[in-house]
């Protein structure tokens, strides 16, 4: 049965494989568009649709995927409103695929994404309840613990958009405007993304049969919760410079990087389990996205100090920080957790990708910081957005196997023992 | 010998990734003369591209096979098969699968697009040509690495600096070279330091055909004034050619005196 749970979240993944790969499509017109301006685009548009699909599309489905595979029991797994659910989460996302670059904010693309949020606010009950009969009488593990903050502040930042219409028509797009857009991004990336996928850590380490109820867990639960609010006071320091805000934003981001260590120090204590013995890279994958989740969280405290108010409105650097988090961290979590459950293979051109993708990933983000001493920056930046595309390609084309039962290794083997005796043949009958 | 390219060819063109490159390009000509509309333009887009991307992709994918197979070629070192036969053998499957992707990628959106009508057919044979020499000599050098390094994680990151050196920095610290050293006649020596670097070359190489000299650069010029444009592709290609056959007799040495 395991087998099959693993082979229904594998369709599912190619799914959010696809939007990865369109949205990457949309980042490379985009870099494109910096080198030879294209004619009858709207740049704008092509922003929002690479965001939208990024948030909606990529990340949103595979942690989807990854949430119901890893704390639904088989029952509940296999239950019908999920995979309504994904479908129409899914169609709301190509129904902003193919509204968003030609109309912007329009009645269509609006529609389209006001269906996902509300398939999420759907989800998030459905899922909740299903949680709470699992868990009737028991503790909550610390994992489900951080997966349903993580859904809270999901829920937390979807109000901002219902927001947004009232405030605009009543004071236009003014500090309220962009205070809400600051909201939003912040309970995304670190209230839903980072919670989510800690807690998909910590489950892991769970099925490993490792007790998380460990204190260094709940410390870091308990920090990283109480300085999520306060945090957000960092969006408001280049609008109101009153001194508090100042103090608030950097006891937040300082608890809030506490916190964080506490949960590195545990993970890395256990950190035999979350690679495979054989194949080293996996876990170098962790390491490397949990690096570029400390480096963002230290950037956050030296954002919040007053020297570099200024350099928030950078938008290069925005850009930087924003890749920064969403590649750097939770897509090559997303990927070390697919590849170490089983539903991504681990194979030699897996690799192949990853390495491709960190490559032009790294690239890229030196690139953003230095763009202003680098000749023919906006090519290269092109350049190194085909390289995103060609490995997120080939992590796509890897993923089949898993359908097969597991020696899928089988045909090569005995080709090339097949290889093997015929040149031996050939050698004997000289 | 020819079997051990028939069987790693066969592998590389049964793994899809092939089959991946392949498609790279056919959506990226495609969608580069959708968007460019001039068969010229596209050509000159395309060659900063490529002399970028396919000594990375080679690079990386040399080594990494390398890596890969290296259990497949030491059961073959057990067999009666020379030594030298089986590197070279894996060498030419991986170079011509990679090859092929790119030279069929790029030719059918062009053919598509009325390539033979046009006068630009033997620039666009120069751009699959030096794309070519490219993916061969990058393939050779990080088999070489590989040779060399047995540890992986070493050979890799040997291999990418390699590129990045080659790709980034040298035209950087020759820039860099050329301001301090402004006062003191160095014409020669720019000349004599783009032979050293095969992507710089085979840009030049590609300018001096489309014969654009707002692009050719110091070196480019340089070039061109010293050979002429008919005689500099010509030597230009044969300094190419130098460089797949001084890597690949270096790494069929090595593959001799190693110890698996």
């Amino acid at each position: 049965m395991v087998t099959e749970k693993n082979s229904i979240s594998a369709i599912r993944v190619r799914i959010a494989l696809l939007n990865l790969f369109l949205l990457a499509c949309l980042g490379t017109l985009i870099r494109y568009h910096f080198y030879e301006p294209i004619e009858g685009v709207n740049l704008t548009y092509l922003h929002h649709a690479h965001s939208h699909l990024a948030f909606l599309g990529w990340v949103f489905m595979a942690l989807f995927v990854l949430v119901t595979h890893q704390f639904l029991q088989k029952n509940r797994f296999f239950d019908k409103s999920y995979t309504y659910l994904f479908f129409a989460l899914q169609g709301a996302n190509f129904g902003m695929l193919f509204t968003f670059p030609f109309t912007g904010y329009a009645p269509w693309s609006i529609a389209f994404s006001t269906l996902h949020t509300i398939c999420a606010i759907i989800f998030t009950f459905i899922f909740i309840s299903d949680l709470k009969k699992e868990y009737t009488g028991m503790m909550w593990p610390m994992s489900a613990r951080f997966v349903i903050w993580a859904l809270i502040f999901m829920l937390i930042s979807n109000l901002a958009p219902f927001a947004l219409g009232p405030v605009v028509s009543m004071f236009g797009k003014t500090d309220a405007y962009y205070f809400l857009v600051n909201s939003y991004l912040h309970f995304q990336y670190n209230g839903w993304f980072t919670f989510a996928l800690l807690g998909l850590v910590i489950r892991f380490l769970e099925t490993k049969d490792i007790n998380t109820n460990h204190p260094f867990i709940k410390r870091g639960l308990v920090l990283k919760a109480v300085a999520i609010f306060p945090a957000l006071s960092i969006s408001i320091l280049s609008e109101d410079e009153n001194e508090l805000w100042f103090y608030l934003a950097l006891l937040a981001s300082i608890i809030q990087l506490l916190g964080l260590c506490y949960l590195l120090i545990f993970f890395w204590g256990n950190r035999s389990h979350l690679a495979f013995k054989t194949q080293k890279w996996v876990g170098y994958i962790a390491l490397f996205a949990f690096s570029a989740l400390l480096l963002q969280h230290i950037l956050h405290v030296l954002g919040a100090l007053p020297a570099a108010v200024d350099l928030l409105i950078n938008r290069q650097l925005v850009v930087a920080y924003l890749h920064l988090v969403f590649i750097g961290f939770v897509t090559f979590l997303i990927f070390h957790q697919l590849i170490t459950l089983g539903i991504l293979n681990s194979g030699t051109y897996m690799f192949l990708g990853m390495a491709l993708l960190l490559i032009a990933f790294i690239a890229s983000e030196l690139l953003l910081l230095t763009r202003n001493f680098v000749s023919h920056s906006n090519l290269l930046l092109f350049i190194l957005a085909l390289l995103h595309l060609i490995g997120i390609l080939t992590i796509f084309s890897q993923h089949k196997h898993r359908f097969l039962p597991k020696d899928d290794n089988i045909p090569k083997q005995s080709n090339i023992i097949k290889t093997i005796a015929q040149t031996h043949q050939k050698t004997q009958v000289k | 010998m020819i079997k051990i390219l028939k069987y790693s060819f066969s592998d590389l063109m049964r793994s899809k990734w092939s089959y991946i490159y392949l498609a790279f390009y056919l959506i990226l000509g495609f969608v580069l003369l959708f968007l460019n509309n001039d068969i010229s333009k596209a050509i000159i887009t395309l060659m900063n591209l490529i002399v970028v991307l396919t000594p990375l992709i080679g690079t990386i994918f040399g080594i990494m096979y390398f890596y890969n197979s290296r259990e497949f070629t030491e059961l073959l070192l057990a067999q009666p098969v020379s030594r030298s036969k089986i590197f070279f053998g894996q060498y030419l499957g991986i170079a011509l699968s990679l090859s092929l992707s790119l030279v069929i990628g790029l030719g059918v959106p062009f053919l598509v697009y009325g390539l033979f009508q046009s006068a630009e057919i033997f620039n666009f044979i120069m751009l699959l040509v030096s794309g070519a020499f490219l993916t061969f000599i990058f393939v050779a050098l990080s088999v070489l690495i590989g040779l060399y390094n047995s540890n992986k994680i070493k050979g890799f990151g040997y291999a990418i600096l390699m590129w990045l050196f080659l790709a980034v920095i040298y035209d950087g610290a020759l820039l860099i070279a050329m301001v301090m050293f402004r006062d003191y006649p160095l014409d020669n020596l720019a000349l004599a330091a783009s032979f050293f670097n095969p992507i710089d070359l085979s840009r030049i190489m590609i300018l001096l055909k489309l014969d654009i000299s707002a692009l050719l650069g110091y070196t480019g010029a340089l070039f061109q004034q010293f050979f002429g444009t008919g005689t500099g592709v010509v030597v230009s290609m044969i300094i190419l050619l130098l460089w797949v056959i001084f890597p690949l007799v270096m790494m069929l040495q090595k593959s001799k005196s190693k110890d698996f």
